[in-house]
């Protein structure tokens, strides 16, 4: 049980998938622009995540090593068509929202990412608990930044004004440029926090 | 508007107006990781233009004469993104056997290629946007060309700031996200020059 | 050879694989499907309601999608009261924004002025041109006719600092009145 909080944990903090590892970022930026968005973001791509997760790992020993990827992509490709027939039927809002990045959840690269790198390696069990760490990782920063940007950029929070009627909203933030230096300062703010004397990878 | 009027405004459309990477948010996982050298941005950029527009290509094919006829369209997503695959693929293997030297120069970007959420989104919008082939082909173009300017442009800003102090907090990612930001206010002003 | 045999079971493992993903696709397809078409529907007949409350069917008006200009006629409706006259037209069309296509309703009366416009899909910028699918922009157009002239800071006011958005989608109305005007007696034949 430990070793499943663990690994649960892990995909919160210590490789959280965007700030650490530093994938699927397109989503991230481009739907944080309100909580909501960033809330139905998440949702898809954990209902992928998971699905994915879970399928590849019970299926795992039957995996020929040359198919690997072909049958990841069918996979994952599955579940997100899946997805986005659902939403389309029943969260037709989020799903003009969400847009293009819905069938774009099939080339996020967390997900192929941790179904070659855990979920075809380990037990169902252990890769549920890596799905739901690594969705809950995710979710947490698109929705930080989604607020960020929502309550600076629009004077609402899921909807509901923060500050009076005179609040002037910085615009900025719902722009694109709005959302490169968020996302810039929480990576700051992260890199502070763990300020370990590692090696940022791309630097050097 | 004559159709050549239209093309153009499809091109550069898709290059400044509504940049891929600084307006659309896409292909940035290569934006950030592929733009250390000026040689890896252009590297990236043609490896990226060539499997963008043949891709398209090939997608708008398979749609009209396979998914439309069969009332498949649901699929497009699963399907382009394994024609993708594939194609990437196949040239992988043609480049290793018939110009191994275009093989060594290009070959470490494209299994990145695959995965590039670009390429997919350039397939997707010339169906949604009801693009003819023609309009398909200079749409892709336009996309890769945009893609290629922002990362030769971070390239070169990314060279420069090797010599250059950057406070600790913001080493690494933080400042390359700080200049996209800025970068992003400039091609923001472009958004209206194509109508 | 146990080469072909090594092909073959490979080629039978994706092949298990692709049709066991087929069955859930098609199968989650089919129990969605009629939902689908009836969100899409959704926006357009609202907007219809919204625009010809009186009306109580609207007629399908056989016209594939025309380039109108720079904007694009999608389709065309009658709309008609319980005794079968002609109250007047929608059409739904869309025109490239600054920030991308807006899609939009245009009601037409029978005299051919404009009964009302709704703005159903548009990606302009949030807090600017996004304020055009706003009623208290598109209500100055209810009566506006052919004679009008549709230029803005004329006839129109636009959007505070959102001149582009709002010539975008003047320009749009302008030339699907236009069009409809001359084109409904011939289409509905």
């Amino acid at each position: 049980m430990r070793n499943l909080i663990n690994i649960f944990k892990n995909g919160i903090i210590k490789e959280n998938p965007v700030l650490i590892i530093m994938l699927g970022l397109c989503s991230i930026l481009a739907v944080s622009t309100s909580v909501v968005n960033a809330l139905g973001m998440t949702l898809a791509f954990s209902f992928v995540l998971i699905g994915s997760e879970l399928t590849i790992s019970l299926i795992r020993k039957s995996i020929p090593k040359t198919l690997r990827v072909p049958i990841f992509i069918v996979v994952i490709g599955s579940f997100t068509t899946i997805m986005s027939l659902l939403l389309q039927a029943f969260l037709p809002d989020l799903n003009k929202a969400l847009g293009i990045f819905i069938p774009l959840v099939v080339v996020n690269c967390i997900i192929i990412g941790r179904v070659e790198a855990f979920a075809s390696k380990r037990s169902v069990i252990e890769s549920l608990f890596d799905a739901l760490g690594m969705s809950l990782g995710y979710g947490i920063v698109i929705v930080s930044i989604g607020a960020i940007r929502e309550i600076l950029g629009n004077g609402t929070i899921l909807g509901y004004q923060v500050f009076g009627p005179n609040y002037n909203p910085a615009l900025f933030f719902i722009l694109p440029p709005g959302a490169f230096l968020v996302i810039g300062i929480e990576i700051a703010i992260i890199n502070k926090i763990l300020a370990k004397p590692k090696k940022v990878k791309q630097e050097g | 508007m004559s159709e050549l009027q239209s093309l153009m405004n499809i091109f550069i459309s898709a290059a400044f107006a509504q940049n891929f990477v600084f307006i659309r948010f896409l292909a940035l996982c290569s934006f950030v990781g592929m733009t250390t050298s000026m040689e890896n941005a252009i590297g990236m950029g043609g490896a990226v233009t060539f499997v963008t527009v043949m891709a398209s290509i090939l997608s708008y094919v398979v749609y009209q004469f396979i998914l439309v006829p069969l009332h498949l369209e649901y699929l497009q997503t699963i399907v382009f993104i394994l024609t993708i695959a594939v194609f990437v693929q196949l040239v992988e293997i043609y480049l290793k056997k018939a110009v191994p030297s275009l093989y060594k120069a290009m070959g470490i970007y494209l299994p990145l290629i695959a995965t590039n959420c670009m390429i997919l989104a350039v397939a997707l919008l010339n169906v949604t946007e009801n693009y003819n082939l023609l309009e398909a082909t200079v749409f892709s173009f336009g996309a890769s060309i945009g893609y290629v300017l922002a990362l030769v442009i971070l390239a070169g800003i990314r060279e420069r700031l090797k010599y250059v102090q950057i406070p600790s907090i913001l080493k690494g990612y933080p400042i390359i996200f700080f200049i996209a930001a800025f970068i992003a206010v400039a091609f923001m002003g472009l958004q209206g020059i194509a109508r | 050879m146990k080469n072909s045999i090594d092909i073959l079971k490979l080629g039978l493992t994706l092949g298990l694989v692709c049709l066991i993903a087929g069955f859930a696709l098609s199968a989650t397809y089919s129990i969605t499907k009629d939902k689908i078409t009836e969100q899409q529907r959704k926006a357009l007949v609202q907007a219809q309601k919204e625009i010809f409350p009186d009306a109580t069917e609207f007629k399908k008006i056989e016209i594939s999608e025309t380039k109108v200009g720079s904007a694009t006629l999608k389709e065309l409706y009658e709309c008609l009261n319980e005794n079968e006259n002609i109250l007047g037209y929608i059409a739904t069309a869309s025109t490239p924004g600054y920030g991308g296509n807006i899609i939009f309703v245009l009601g037409v009366n029978s005299d051919f002025s404009v009964k009302g416009v709704k703005v159903t899909e548009q990606t302009e910028t949030p807090g600017l041109g996004a304020n055009i699918a706003k009623s208290q922009f598109l209500e100055q157009f209810n009566g506006k006719t052919l004679n009008d002239e549709f230029v803005v800071k004329k006839d129109v006011k636009p959007v505070t600092s959102a001149t582009i958005s709002s010539r975008s989608i003047t320009n749009g109305i302008k030339e699907i009145l236009n069009f409809t005007s001359k084109n409904v007696k011939e289409a509905s034949k």
